[in-house]
């Protein structure tokens, strides 16, 4: 500890303030629900190597990978100053193609200082199916593929790059207005930093961001010290094609972390795979939710913990592997796996598995008008049971926690009519304490539209822990306008629905904890 | 007729009124939480005696009420297939890294929830018709679940409420308080009108009680002579009656007085828009007033979205008793830890023993023994100096560096809440005036306000009782609201929408009194375009199209023309005549005596030197009484550092106001 220390929260709170006004500026300016409603985007500042310093977040699955993007930039190309650059590629510096990138770099001068990020999750970014997140074998059917490339060039938006990016998407008019407003985020975060950067200076400035990178390695370090050393392993697996397996081996010591995810599937066809960021992501979730204070979200956070991903796997994966699910469902799956590991590790502390998916429905279609709609949400579910008690009804969980649409908004904006939002009850495993209920909801298809609904713990159970049962599976339904019988969704498949056709989607409850008392 | 306020807070009951002279008489005395009736009748007696009196009042009951759970018994009645809509709300988590997520919803058991078979769709449009017999079979399964009060809230009602009416109609049999949510707030979103709806039922059964027996005990004693109005959220009034039929709007009523106090000041000394910081003992309240009507906003509470439009005021972590520490990664940490009321800070010498941002003021030199609260509450300095020096040595920092570090930070984290509440609404702070009250605000104004830019702090008059203040000013207001969600109609068309609302906001001003060609309309459109996530107020009257996409571009930097720009709602504030409670006195132009010299530390941008200054008395300073910072002027319930630069003077409503380097006040 040191005199500079004792000013570092001065610099937390500055910083985060830069990064809180990116994300209002973000949130006002959107256009389409699932950035104004669901609040699907993150902000983030960088210093000067691309590591993460402060970080307006919603949502933790975009929390491991603002880090990765600058040095996958860089292999390419040097931003520039007055350039405003684009991405969505997973392979160079993205997450997956929907999470579109906005990065500036941050000049004082001729002097490199920072960079400010913003990563908004765009309904549909083109490909084979409306919301781009089906159908898919590889990366290329999944949409549109943006490598690192200028999105405005002395702050002018280069209007060629707009135009194609609107050619290649189905509701180009709302995704050009979110592309309008993560660029003006950028513009606020970078007015803000520079009177932040005059006020204490370039050099104190910078040396502050050091420091918060070195505070948040030894938070890190002081939360490990605090447990036994010891080693545990866990697996899990999807539910896609071969049942790809996650697999880790965990060891802490002292004030370290390895995490050895070697023995894991390799990439896989469709679109299961994630790229490092997102593994990366889900570790620094676990960690954070381990701890019993805030730790801030810098890149230092992580420095203690070894994570070793084997290359070309389902959980690592390489061009040109599709990665629009595995964003979403594998990244999920980590989480459960790192958690069972840390269950070996630090016992009962760990609740029981949740949900262990996002249940994304997605639709779209051209209305009788000739008006293209999208539309993407996730659906919550049951939580783990823990030690303090049951587990939360109906709750997004781990690595995502997006709002749902309002019904009367999905109605007043889109031909769909919801007719049925329930608590799923007996979902939750059984146990000591009960694991949270799942959900049901039911969608009515008002317009012809192609209909996805993508989830797992369709085949597996969310897995009880200390003595309590698993949670139930999901199950969803197709229910054809008029017919008697309604029919199995296979998650992942996408339907063409007639008027009057409806999805219902039942959402996994969460695992038990503690073995349940005997009456 | 003379009118007092009075405003119920945790600890003391505080009542002002108006003398004829334009000063005010206070009277202070402890609050009596088991019947809080009873201090403010006491105080009404002290303050009032056998004049015929207005008493304007406050209250935390419904905020109290909705935080800890202690309300009635409520069966809420909805739309068949959507029970759980209370207990899904929006899906999300209020902690994203928690092990065992614990989201805050209403506390509505399943089985006191009747789903009702109809169905609206979102033009409006019946899609299942409510028949008589289901009217029939709801009332009896209602009956069975024995309500207090009963909450109806079914979709798209909104945009229209005829089946929450018929509800309404037949459940009246049942004779407990019937709330529909197109009534108690037409706006759409399902869980946020719902959630509002059965707060509004579920306070009554506990807050109205109270209500009618303070209105009852005023009238005993006043025969005739007395009226009872309370203070609502949106900083406006209504009978005791009336705000006992809707008590969701009493949901923010304690911090609305100082706010409307707030903003009363701001009219008087003609300034525009005003951030607010009232700085307590455990945290700070912070808000953004623009000029004139301040827009209201939809309000959360314990977690709860409340769709009941209150002046939006924020919370932040740090307040005077904000406990210091090393966090494990070994930087310095100011609260959400609090020493609270007991032990309090160090230096208020009951047992405390960690420092606190009050701790470091002391040991800076920034607060006076001898000053503070008059001299009457002795600090232990050496308990403050002992306190941090144990902090500073944890990193061998001195006790002034621990101090200073202290300070710092709790100062940067309420310039990023000053920041936040102002970028909301897209505005940049630098262009405002910073109203600090609270005990320690003034410890912290002008520091903060330099940071965020901004030249002037105003210190009004009587903080220590600054919400009953504004409740002497608060008119009888009605906030009356509707959803439209459709493209901009022409201003005829407009003119129709607001003439319900006025019809309805008229009738019920009249009824509590307000003469007829005393009341002013005050029409907004919240607009945004198509399509667009953020909604903006903009007031109805020519030019609203360029007004639009001028805002437009104020906030995201852009226009947007080529887009129709929609009609979200239309909102109409109907209020009767305020009285300022602010009178002008004389002005002469003197320089106090300072009752002392001595060092303290200003902060200054890195001007951490203890210096000699002067402080001097407010209650020896008369208007137009002026000194140069730096100095130090403390009163009864505060202390205000002016930096070097600035200048401090008493103005003639008896504010204090510094202005910084090349700033007017």
């Amino acid at each position: 500890m040191s005199q500079a220390d004792a000013r570092l929260m001065v610099f937390r709170h500055l910083l985060a303030s830069v990064t809180e006004e990116m994300g209002e500026a973000l949130r006002l300016a959107s256009v389409s629900p699932n950035i104004k409603e669901r609040l699907d985007f993150s902000c983030a500042l960088l210093d000067a190597d691309g590591r993460l310093i402060a970080h307006a977040a919603h949502i933790p699955v975009h929390l491991g990978s603002a880090h990765l993007t600058v040095p996958a930039v860089r292999r390419e190309r040097e931003p520039q100053p007055g350039e405003i650059l684009v991405l969505n590629d997973p392979h160079r510096g993205g997450t997956h193609l929907n999470d579109v990138t906005v990065l500036a770099p941050f000049y004082r001068g001729d002097r490199l200082l920072g960079f400010l990020l913003n990563r908004a999750h765009h309904a549909d970014i083109g490909g084979a199916e409306p919301g781009s997140m089906s159908g898919a074998r590889d990366l290329y059917g999944e949409g549109l593929i943006l490598p690192p490339i200028r999105l405005c060039n002395r702050l002018e938006p280069v209007e060629d790059v707009w135009r194609l990016f609107c050619a290649n998407v189905r509701d180009p008019e709302s995704a050009k207005g979110d592309l309008q407003a993560q660029v003006a985020s950028l513009a606020r975060g970078a007015r803000r930093f520079a009177e932040l950067c005059s006020r204490f200076g370039d050099q104190e400035v910078q040396v502050a961001m050091g420091g918060l990178l070195d505070h948040g390695e030894r938070l890190t370090r002081a939360l490990l010290k605090t447990w036994p050393d010891r080693s545990a392993e866990a697996r899990d697996t999807l539910d896609g094609e071969g049942s790809p397996r996650i697999s880790l081996k965990a060891e802490k010591s002292g004030g370290t972390l390895r995490l050895d995810f070697r023995g894991s599937s390799g990439q896989v066809p469709g679109s299961w795979n994630t790229h490092a960021a997102v593994a990366t992501s889900a570790v620094f979730y676990a960690l954070q939710a381990l701890s019993p204070r805030e730790i801030p979200e810098t890149s230092g956070t992580l420095r203690p913990v070894e994570v070793i991903l084997p290359e070309a796997s389902v959980i690592s994966s390489a061009a040109p592997a599709g990665v629009a699910i595995g964003n979403v469902e594998t990244s999920q799956r980590i989480v459960d796996v790192v958690l069972a590991a840390f269950r070996g590790l630090f016992g009962k502390a760990i609740p029981a598995a949740s949900q262990g998916t996002m249940n994304n429905v997605l639709f779209g279609g051209v209305r009788r008008d000739g008006r293209p709609f999208v539309h993407y949400e996730t659906l919550a579910g049951g939580a783990g049971a823990g030690s303090q008690g049951p587990g939360a009804n109906a709750v997004q969980v781990h690595m995502t926690n997006t709002r749902n649409t309002p019904i009367e908004v999905i109605e007043s904006e889109l031909p769909v009519r919801i007719t049925r939002l329930a608590l799923r009850r007996g979902s939750g495993g059984r146990g000591l304490h009960r694991g949270g209920q799942g959900m049901i909801k039911e969608y009515e298809f008002l317009e012809p539209a192609r209909v996805t609904l993508t989830g797992t713990r369709r085949r597996t159970q969310a897995p009880g822990a200390f003595g309590g049962e698993g949670g139930k599976r999901g199950i969803d339904w197709w229910i054809p306008v008029g017919a008697a019988r309604r029919q199995r969704v296979v998650p992942g498949e996408t339907r063409q629905a007639q008027p009057g056709d409806r999805l219902r989607v039942e959402t996994p409850g969460g695992g038990g904890w503690g073995r349940a008392r005997k009456n | 007729m003379i009118r007092v306020g009075i405003d119920t807070g945790g600890t003391f009951t505080d009542a002002v009124r108006p003398r004829e002279d334009g000063s005010l008489q206070v009277f202070k005395l402890p609050t009596t939480p088991q019947r809080p009736a009873q201090a403010v009748l006491a105080a009404l007696l002290e303050l009032a005696q056998a004049e015929p009196t207005a008493l304007v009042h406050g209250t935390t009951h419904a905020t109290n009420a909705l935080l800890t759970g202690k309300l009635g018994r409520v069966v809420f009645v909805t739309t068949a297939g959507f029970a759980d809509i209370l207990a899904i709300g929006r899906q999300e988590r209020n902690e994203l890294y928690c092990l065992e997520p614990r989201p805050q919803r209403p506390a509505q058991p399943a089985s006191l929830v009747v789903e009702v078979d109809e169905r609206l769709d979102a033009t409006g449009e019946v899609l299942r018709a409510l028949g008589a017999s289901e009217l029939r079979r709801v009332v009896e399964e209602v009956r069975r679940r024995r309500p207090e009060a009963i909450a109806v809230g079914l979709l798209h009602a909104y945009r229209d409420g005829r089946h929450e009416v018929l509800l309404r109609d037949a459940l009246a049999s049942l004779g407990v308080p019937v709330f529909c949510s197109h009534e108690v707030a037409p706006e759409y979103r399902e869980y946020e009108r719902f959630t509002t709806t059965w707060a509004d039922a579920a306070l009554t059964p506990v807050v109205a009680p109270a209500l009618h027996e303070l209105d009852q005990q005023v009238q005993a004693r006043f025969p005739g002579s007395a009226e009872v109005r309370i203070l609502r959220s949106d900083g406006g009034t209504a009978t005791a009656h009336a705000a006992a039929a809707d008590p969701v709007h009493l949901a923010l009523s304690g911090p609305a007085g100082g706010l409307a106090a707030a903003r009363t000041l701001a009219d008087a000394r003609g300034d525009g828009a005003v951030l607010t910081l009232d700085m307590g003992g455990t945290s700070t309240d912070v808000a953004l007033l623009p000029p004139g009507e301040p827009e209201l906003t939809p309000m959360s509470l314990g977690g709860l979205p409340l769709l009941a439009r209150g002046l939006p005021v924020h919370s932040v972590g740090t307040g005077g008793g904000s406990l210091a520490s090393w966090d494990p990664g070994g930087a310095l940490c100011v609260g959400p830890e609090s020493a609270g009321a007991l032990p309090g800070p160090a230096c208020y010498g009951r047992g405390g023993r960690r420092a606190t941002v009050t701790d470091a003021h002391l040991v800076a030199g920034r607060l006076h023994p001898e000053a503070f609260l008059g001299g009457e509450f002795a600090l232990d300095a050496e308990a403050s100096r002992a306190a941090l020096t144990a902090l500073g040595a944890e990193a061998g920092l001195t006790m002034f560096e621990a101090a200073i570090a202290v300070l710092e930070i709790a100062s940067a984290d309420m310039e990023r809440a000053l920041r936040r509440v102002s970028l909301a609404e897209g505005h940049d702070p630098r262009d405002f005036h910073l109203y600090a009250f609270g005990g320690a605000g003034g410890l912290h104004a002008a520091w903060v306000a330099s940071r965020l830019g901004m030249r002037s702090v105003v210190m009004p008059p009587h903080a220590g009782v600054f919400s009953a203040v504004g409740m002497l000013a608060a008119p009888a207001r009605r906030t009356l609201a509707k959803t439209v969600l459709c493209e901009l109609p022409s201003q005829r068309d407009r003119r129709e929408l607001f003439a319900d609302l006025e019809e309805r906001a008229r009738a019920e001003l009249i009824a509590e009194g307000v003469a007829p060609s005393a009341i002013k309309m005050r029409r907004v459109l919240e607009l945004r375009s198509a399509g667009q996530g953020g909604e903006f107020a903009i007031p109805e009257g020519p030019k609203l199209v360029e007004r639009f996409h001028a805002e437009h571009e104020r906030r995201f930097g852009y226009r947007r023309e080529d887009r129709p720009i929609l009609l979200v709602a239309a909102r109409l504030r109907a209020e009767g005549p305020s009285s300022s409670p602010w009178t002008a006195q004389t002005v002469r132009d003197e320089a106090p005596e300072p009752f002392a010299t001595e060092t303290a530390i200003l902060l200054e941008d890195g001007d951490e030197a203890r210096k000699p200054m002067n402080w001097y008395r407010r209650e020896e300073m008369r208007p137009g009484a002026r000194c140069t910072g730096p100095a130090i002027v403390a009163e009864y319930s505060g202390t205000t550092v002016v930096p070097s630069g600035w200048q401090a003077r008493i103005e003639a409503c008896g504010s204090l106001v510094l202005s910084g380097p090349g700033g007017a006040a």
